[in-house]
């Protein structure tokens, strides 16, 4: 199954090459540009049903590592999380800082009109746990990891090292993706929990230096207003987002061109894609948890 | 056995491959026998790469079937597609080792995967490959650390691992000095010697078509189909069309040369 | 060689699980875990702007959370369930009970203390119109307890009207009976009235007699003290002889008396008084009427005027509370 699919989607690249040629875009006519929209959303569709089936695929190939959790390459897992997760931390901590501190500004700036200072303990507080902290960590990881995992696996498509392992047995996915997606699915929960908390310190910072907020008043309201649930919504949300730009970082590279200029794009791609899907989810997520 | 030897190791029947809707090649009818050193030429872009993927399982052809000891490849689900490919060794154009694993680690994965061997015994299968291809001691090494034939040598004692019935080669001589190319050719048939490996080799180099080959077949871009068949010493001799006497020739001459 | 660096991974994932464990030890997870008691309350107004959610506050003292809001279809009445902390309340330093035992008596005291005027109420928490409910004590003649059926099954605090909501009910209320006051009428009736009265007094005969009155008055004092001189001890003896004088001059007294009465002719003149009173007590009592219209009124103001002193001291003492309320509940992004 896994063959088929990786190898048909390679075939489709080869024709749409084929087609593409023939479209010139210097001549202002309408014709090309309906066949553009309509090559556009063949290609989106397209997308869409290769998303669909690596969710699919990964969801089996999950199935079976937790069925037989000894044939999953923990040596791999383990290289990743480190990767991944370990390496991503000063970045991530940075970048949630910064985040916290200008997010805590620009409050203070509106809320200080009002006479309502504090509130920007509530505002950083609740905007760093429940979206902030998650997405920018799923940020970084979808420019460090995500962009890596496509390059690694596009590599090894021109390299043949995926003809090599479907021949020596072995399934791509179960073989190339889990290891990558439980790392990430382990680790950016946890470095979500480092930025959520460098966030809200961020926003302290501004609170107490700028507005002259005690550090105790400004700690007692976010402990108030963040409660267990926010901050685990957010560790969930961290956790789909991860499954997110895993899954796209490999399939980019499982549908990378033969080429080395493929690679490059693999991973550009990987990295647009995995953004763009982050915030969809995100999107889709605030909803639900704002329902029940 | 006696089975296996009536039965070809690998026949094709009708087979048409292609990538999307552009038909590559149409219609193809061989079959491979046992311990046979079968070569498969043709010019740049005339699918024989192509034909090799599909032989070896990766690619589905859009048209015929492609039997491997009698079973076809093509209708195989998964597990019986594995089962298949666990007869068979494939050493592609590159190597194709898997560069995050040392040499050893390469060779030793199959083993792993499919044998119940302790991890001592599996040291030991690999050290025996490694010496096979004349690479011993490589076995620490990482892929990037060697020189493109000892790569190649390397992937050669990885297909080897699970001494498979048939090895495919996919362009072997290929960034290969004279002299190394000329060692792998012998290794080729004295392997085919001791073991009786069946070998399918895809290649445009014409020393090793003429230094190997039991049989070859030739493919052609603008016919999509077999343009001929037979020993290729007697193809040249026998009157073949023009496009095969050219590929043929060219090499004659620049032999012809020395 | 893919191999992670297993140390800083082990660092990195050790360092992060103990900050979340931290973290939601500081956000109070085991609140979810400290025992609760519900009770409900039935408001007889909008409760726009509260929430699941919103703070139970009793004097300011955040106790619990509002757990459910639903309407009674029965009466239209919104009833809100309740729910506060055990531990946010102390009975009387029994931690070591069971819980059992403490919501027993958490129960049997709140009964009392609703008897004592114990009421819910809602109350804002700020401009943006976000409410909570106040638990707070309220004089139980002014808010006597609601005539509603309480829910089956739960205990029930009654409910009073929000200060906002009576401030305005009151004020209207007042000023409605305000206009319904006739000013004109009353005035007209106290004018006459006054005139009758006026026109009485002015009688000559009753001038006269109220003069002759006064004349007997002194003559009576006169006599009295005379009467005290003659009960001396030394006189006692004549005492009698005396007596019988002084019967006869008060009889004589009195036939004069008499005679000046009859001269007078007091009944003409009562039978015109009475006249003039029956005006009078008619206009009293018309005016008894519109005063205790007037009274209740002004007790409606009155009642106004405290809630609004209430506003004002409540704005006195915490101005920025106009923003941002009493006290905030959790503002949800």
């Amino acid at each position: 199954m896994s063959i088929s699919l990786f190898m048909s989607e390679n075939k489709d690249k080869v024709g749409e090459n084929g087609a593409s040629g023939k479209f010139e875009l210097h001549e202002p006519q309408i014709r090309p540009a309906v066949e553009y929209v309509g090559e556009t959303s063949i290609h989106l569709w397209k997308d869409s049903i290769n998303i669909l089936a690596i969710i699919g695929e990964i969801a089996e190939a999950v199935w079976y590592a937790m069925k037989n959790p000894r044939k999953v390459r923990w040596r791999e897992t383990l290289y990743y999380m480190d990767v991944c997760g370990a390496d991503a931390l000063p970045i991530s901590c940075m970048i949630c800082f910064l985040m916290g501190l200008i997010l805590g500004f620009q409050a203070s700036l509106q809320m200080h009109k009002f006479g309502t200072d504090l509130y920007v303990a509530d505002l950083v507080g609740l905007s760093v746990v429940k979206e902030l902290g998650p997405m920018m960590v799923a940020m970084i990881c979808a420019g460090r990891a995500g962009s890596a995992f496509a390059a690694e696996i596009s590599t090894m498509k021109v390299s043949e090292e995926i003809d090599a392992m479907v021949t020596m047995g072995f399934q791509p996915s179960r073989f190339l993706i889990i290891p990558k997606l439980l790392a990430l699915v382990m680790v950016m929960p946890v470095l979500t929990i480092f930025g959520n908390v460098v966030g809200i310190i961020g926003g302290m910072t501004v609170g107490v230096y700028s507005l002259g907020i005690p550090i105790i008043t400004y700690f007692n309201r976010t402990a108030l207003i963040v409660t267990p649930r926010f901050f685990t919504e957010g560790l969930i949300k961290s956790a789909v987002f991860a499954v997110l730009i895993a899954a796209v970082g490999c399939l980019r590279g499982f549908e990378a061109k033969n080429d080395t200029h493929g690679v490059g794009a693999a991973a550009t791609s990987a990295v647009v894609s995995g953004i763009f899907l982050v915030i969809i989810a995100d999107t889709l997520m605030t909803y639900l948890f704002s329902r029940f | 056995m006696d089975e296996n030897k009536t039965v070809p190791m690998i026949q094709a029947k009708d087979l048409t491959v292609g990538y999307g809707d552009v038909v590559v090649l149409e219609n193809l009818n061989f079959s491979i026998e046992r311990g046979e050193v079968f070569v498969i030429i043709g010019g740049s872009g005339c699918g024989k790469s192509t034909i090799l993927k599909h032989l070896i399982g990766l690619y589905e052809p859009m048209k015929g079937d492609i039997l491997i000891k009698g079973e076809s490849i093509v209708k195989a689900d998964w597990e019986e597609k594995r089962r298949l490919m666990k007869s068979f060794g494939v050493l592609y154009q590159a190597g194709a080792l898997f560069s995050a694993l040392t040499i050893a680690e390469n060779i030793a994965l199959p083993m792993e995967e499919y044998t119940k061997y302790s991890e001592k015994e599996i040291m030991q299968h690999v050290n025996e490959k490694l010496k096979l291809v004349g690479l011993q001691g490589a076995g620490p090494k990482m892929p990037s650390e060697l020189s493109g034939g000892m790569k190649k040598r390397a992937a050669l004692a990885r297909a080897m691992a699970l001494d498979p019935e048939i090895l495919f080669f996919d362009e072997p001589s290929t960034s290969l000095d004279p002299v190394t190319a000329a060692m792998l050719d012998r290794l080729i048939l004295d392997l085919r010697d001791r073991l009786g490996t069946t070998m399918v080799i895809v290649t445009h180099d014409l020393d090793s078509i003429y230094a190997i080959s039991d049989r070859v077949i030739m493919l052609d871009k603008e016919a999509k189909t077999i343009v001929a068949r037979g020993k290729p010493s007697e193809l040249r001799k026998s009157n073949p069309p023009p496009a095969v006497k050219e590929f043929l020739e060219r090499a004659g001459l620049s032999r012809k040369m020395d | 060689m893919i191999e992670a660096n297993k140390y800083k991974l082990g660092l990195f994932v050790i360092s992060g699980i103990s900050l979340l464990i931290l973290v939601l030890f500081l956000l109070g997870i085991a609140d979810a875990f400290k025992p609760t008691v519900e009770f409900v309350t039935l408001f007889d107004e909008s409760v726009q702007g509260l929430e699941i959610g919103a703070p139970i506050k009793f004097r300011g003292v955040t106790i619990g959370k509002v757990s459910n809001i639903t309407v009674r279809p029965s009466d239209n009445l919104v009833r809100v369930d309740m729910e506060a902390e055990l531990s946010a309340i102390d009975v009387g330093g029994q931690e070591k009970l069971s819980v059992i035992t403490r919501k027993a008596e958490f129960f049997y005291k709140m009964e009392k203390e609703v008897e004592k005027g114990l009421r819910c109420r809602l109350d804002l928490a700020g401009i943006t119109g976000m409410k909570y409910v106040e638990m707070n004590y309220f004089d139980p003649v002014k808010c006597p307890m609601p005539d509603v059926i309480p829910p089956k099954g739960v205990r029930y605090i009654p409910a009073t009207p929000s200060f906002l909501r009576g401030l305005s009910s009151n004020i209207t209320t007042a000023l409605a009976r305000v206009a319904n006051i006739n000013f004109d009428e009353i005035s007209t009736e106290l004018v006459s009235s006054l005139k009758s009265i006026n026109a009485v007094f002015k009688d000559p005969k009753v001038n006269g007699l109220i003069q002759k009155m006064d004349t007997i008055t002194t003559q009576l004092e006169i006599t009295s003290v005379n009467i005290n001189k003659v009960m001396t001890e030394s006189n006692l003896k004549e005492i009698s002889d005396e007596v019988k004088k002084s019967l006869n001059s008060i009889n004589e007294l009195s036939k004069n008396l008499q005679k000046q009465v009859e001269e007078a002719k007091l009944a003409e003149t009562t039978a015109s008084a009475r006249g003039t009173l029956d005006d009078t007590k008619q206009a009293v009592k018309s005016f008894s009427e519109v005063s205790a219209e007037l009274s209740d009124t002004l007790k409606k103001l009155d009642e106004a005027l405290d809630s609004f002193t209430e506003l004002v001291n409540n704005i006195d003492e915490d101005p920025s509370s106009v923003f941002r309320g009493k006290q905030t509940k959790p503002t949800e992004f």
